[in-house]
């Protein structure tokens, strides 16, 4: 009943700070009382969270079309000069980490869950353990992160909380993405205690993949 | 009075120079080609760096130097295409895809950008300056000279976007897109 109450533009506002004090603990309530709205917070969250690192290193200009460029007065020059030392500088580097992540070797695996599906939650588990027991002793991390509606998976309540158990004996690794974890008012207690917590759940898969992981999604 | 605004704009010249990453970040994030927003960064730096002396309030450095950037970039589209809605132009990625960008087709960061992209400009403009740039919704306002409301509007709708791009069917992104299309 709450929900309509609450607008779309809100719901936004919210979630980017821009609210009155007032406004703000009437909304948060109106959140905490709607599992809907909740999940569409976490969306935000996630939208914001993987637009920053989107364009966190974005591609440099190459040295080829800073020709366009040279229309400058004279008195500009300098100033462009090192701007462009600073940029080649960053291009240099931007290519170095494009090198080492595409020469790759399979580091591990990073499972997303983000539905509320416990089919998924289930198929996801059994990907993990299949990967983990396929690898036996050879080094090959797989982790599961759930964010968003998928955090329930984890709670201490979650229907697959035996599934949990065995993967993590497995060797795979449960993280939960603090951001949804805030959003949701979900303290670390209220889930399984095998649980890890990671600041943002899309932002490590992110890095895993960055870092030569491949990316799953059940 | 000359005096003192003159000390002001010097003071400002290297915090308006400071800011030529985020400049091009943002004219990246709008356009998605190097090359341009390479060229759009650095007209809007020397632009800005010409008329220091005009900004009355340092505060509002960010936003000031991004509606320089704003207009920069619609002259170049007023070029481009004469005739286009400009805040409907959708540009996708002119960057063909280099073997590096086809091996990491399936990077998560690749697909936003390209979720981002496919976005009405108006929409993408306003969704890049609150999420990346972290303004307030008045200060984008006046760096795009539209009304909050107008901010508010435009946000709502391209986070749905680019939640149904992102959360809800990642594989249409894989979708390789064609060059330039217009309206919605």
């Amino acid at each position: 009943m709450s929900t309509q109450q609450i607008t779309e533009e809100e719901l936004n506002a919210f979630v980017d700070g821009q609210l009155s004090t007032a406004d703000r603990a009437r909304v948060l309530e109106a959140i905490n009382r709607d599992s809907a709205l909740q999940r569409r917070v976490a969306e935000f969250q996630q939208t914001k969270a993987l637009l920053r690192h989107a364009y966190e290193q974005p591609p440099q200009a190459r040295e080829s079309c800073s020709a366009k460029t040279l229309r400058l007065g004279q008195a500009w020059q300098a100033l462009a000069a090192t701007l462009l030392l600073s940029l080649g500088l960053g291009a240099g580097w931007f290519s170095h980490s494009l090198r080492t992540n595409t020469a790759h070797t399979l580091k591990g695996v990073v499972i997303q869950v983000s539905e509320a599906d416990p089919a998924k939650w289930e198929m996801a588990l059994i990907n993990a353990r299949n990967v983990r027991r396929a690898y036996g002793d050879q080094p090959m991390e797989v982790e599961i992160v759930a964010y968003g509606p998928g955090l329930n998976m984890l709670r201490n309540d979650s229907p697959v909380s035996a599934g949990l158990e065995d993967a993590q004996r497995d060797g795979v690794k449960l993280l939960a993405c603090g951001n949804t974890m805030r959003m949701t008012n979900t303290a670390r207690e209220d889930l399984n205690w095998l649980v890890d917590v990671v600041p943002a759940g899309i932002v490590e898969i992110m890095q895993k993949q960055n870092e030569g992981y491949a990316y799953v999604r059940p | 009075m000359f005096f003192s605004s003159l000390l002001q704009a010097n003071a400002l010249k290297p915090r308006i120079a400071e800011l030529r990453p985020r400049l091009y970040r943002l004219a990246y994030a709008w356009c998605h080609d190097a090359c341009l927003a390479d060229d759009l960064a650095q007209e809007a730096l020397i632009k800005g760096l010409k008329s220091a002396h005009q900004l009355k309030d340092a505060a509002l450095l960010e936003a000031w130097l991004f509606s320089i950037l704003n207009n920069c970039w619609r002259d170049h589209f007023r070029r481009q295409h004469p005739r286009a809605d400009i805040e409907e132009i959708m540009e996708l990625p002119a960057d063909g895809p280099t073997p590096e960008q086809r091996h990491a087709d399936n990077d998560l960061a690749l697909r936003v950008r390209r979720a981002v992209a496919a976005l009405p400009l108006g929409q993408r403009q306003v969704v890049t300056l609150v999420d990346l740039e972290e303004l307030s919704y008045s200060a984008a306002a006046q760096a795009l000279g539209i009304p909050v409301g107008t901010v508010m509007s435009r946000l709502s709708r391209a986070r749905v976007a680019l939640r149904d791009l992102l959360h809800e069917s990642p594989a249409a992104l894989h979708v390789l897109p064609t060059k330039t299309r217009s309206g919605q």
